[in-house]
């Protein structure tokens, strides 16, 4: 026996496409449930009012999209892949930035280390050198005792 | 391009394809802002939601398949991001403040100025009397029953995909359905 009550309420609830309907509420074999609709009047009327009601509900009318839209999105995401293009170009001059930065330093510290060993040893030999040549002036050679005869005289006395 | 299909253009979408990326858009946008339209009513929200999302397919392809145990096809993940981008815009004051205007005016029975305030006015000199009605009874429901109304009814989705897509059970999905047919029912019923 069909509750018509119940198909009321099913027709009411989810519209006039029985085929619509969810699963769980199929109460009867969808050719048999169409049968039984068309030939109760109430349902009919029913039926009627609530395809009228899907009639006016499909009166929304989409309007056309914006022929820039996709432009604007191609554009941001131009924009969008550069930025990440940049930021990844920029990672990569960083790590060789920093790279080279730490050869700098490191050769910087190593001539600095040479120039100033070798610039000490220049100072010690120069220093060297101005002691020697001071220091010879003042010794007396051989022959000065036999050119000076001031330098005889007090030698055999 | 045109000979790969729609999985194949977003994987290569993830890999920073631009030209996969223009195809995948201009084989769909059309498609998926017909859809956000029908959510939030509003040319320029559902322009507003169509740009996030396929800014987000672009942003997020690369984690398409790798992240879910369950791959989604191409179709049903970015009906997924369409329906968020649209929440999203709801969620935002304008439209709460836009809603209530015009719930304000229907009970007052305002109907017609308070769609003025939604539709453009190019596209309000072209539409009928019924389209701003049902436009209007459209915007007074909730947003969970008015998407769950929209997915079944203008989309055409079963009960199990659109039960998925909003993330509730088969039965308060159902409920839904039951509520917001009521509510149309009754705003619109000097229509039918």
């Amino acid at each position: 026996m069909v509750d018509k009550k119940k198909l009321h309420c099913m027709i009411e609830n989810f519209g006039a496409d029985t085929k619509k309907w969810p699963d769980s509420s199929k109460m009867l074999h969808q050719h048999m449930q169409d049968s039984y609709l068309s030939q109760d009047q109430e349902l009919a009327a029913t039926l009627s009012k609530e395809k009228k009601l899907d009639a006016v509900l499909r009166h929304v009318y989409v309007p056309a999209i914006s022929a820039s839209l996709a432009q604007q999105i191609c554009q941001q995401i131009r924009a969008e892949h550069s930025k990440q293009k940049a930021g990844s170009l920029f990672k990569f001059q960083e790590y060789q930035l920093d790279t080279w930065n730490k050869l700098k330093i490191w050769v910087k510290s190593r001539l600095r280390a040479y120039v100033l060993m070798s610039a000490s040893l220049m100072v010690f030999i120069s220093g060297g050198w101005v002691l020697g040549q001071h220091y010879q002036q003042t010794d007396l050679e051989v022959g000065d005792f036999y050119a000076d005869p001031a330098l005889i005289m007090i030698v055999e006395d | 391009m045109d000979d790969y299909d729609d999985d194949s253009l977003l994987l290569k979408v993830g890999a920073g394809d631009q030209q996969a990326f223009k195809t995948l858009m201009d084989k769909h946008i059309a498609r998926y802002f017909q859809i956000a339209y029908r959510f939030l009513l509003s040319k320029h929200d559902a322009e507003d939601a169509v740009q996030e999302a396929w800014m987000r397919l672009w942003r997020e392809a690369g984690k398409w398949q790798n992240n879910s145990r369950r791959p989604l096809s191409f179709t049903a993940w970015f009906y997924r991001v369409v329906v968020n981008c649209c929440l999203d815009q709801l969620r935002r004051p304008k439209n709460v403040e836009l809603n209530e205007d015009i719930a304000n005016n229907l009970s007052e029975d305002k109907v017609y100025s308070a769609s003025n305030t939604v539709l453009t006015p190019e596209g309000l000199a072209q539409q009928s009397e019924t389209e701003r009605r049902v436009k209007a009874a459209l915007l007074v429901l909730p947003v969970r029953q008015r998407i769950a109304f929209t997915l079944f009814f203008y989309e055409g989705l079963s009960y199990q995909e659109a039960a998925s897509f909003l993330g509730v059970s088969l039965k308060a999905f159902e409920s839904l359905i039951i509520r917001a047919r009521q509510s149309l029912r009754l705003r619109l019923a000097d229509l039918i």
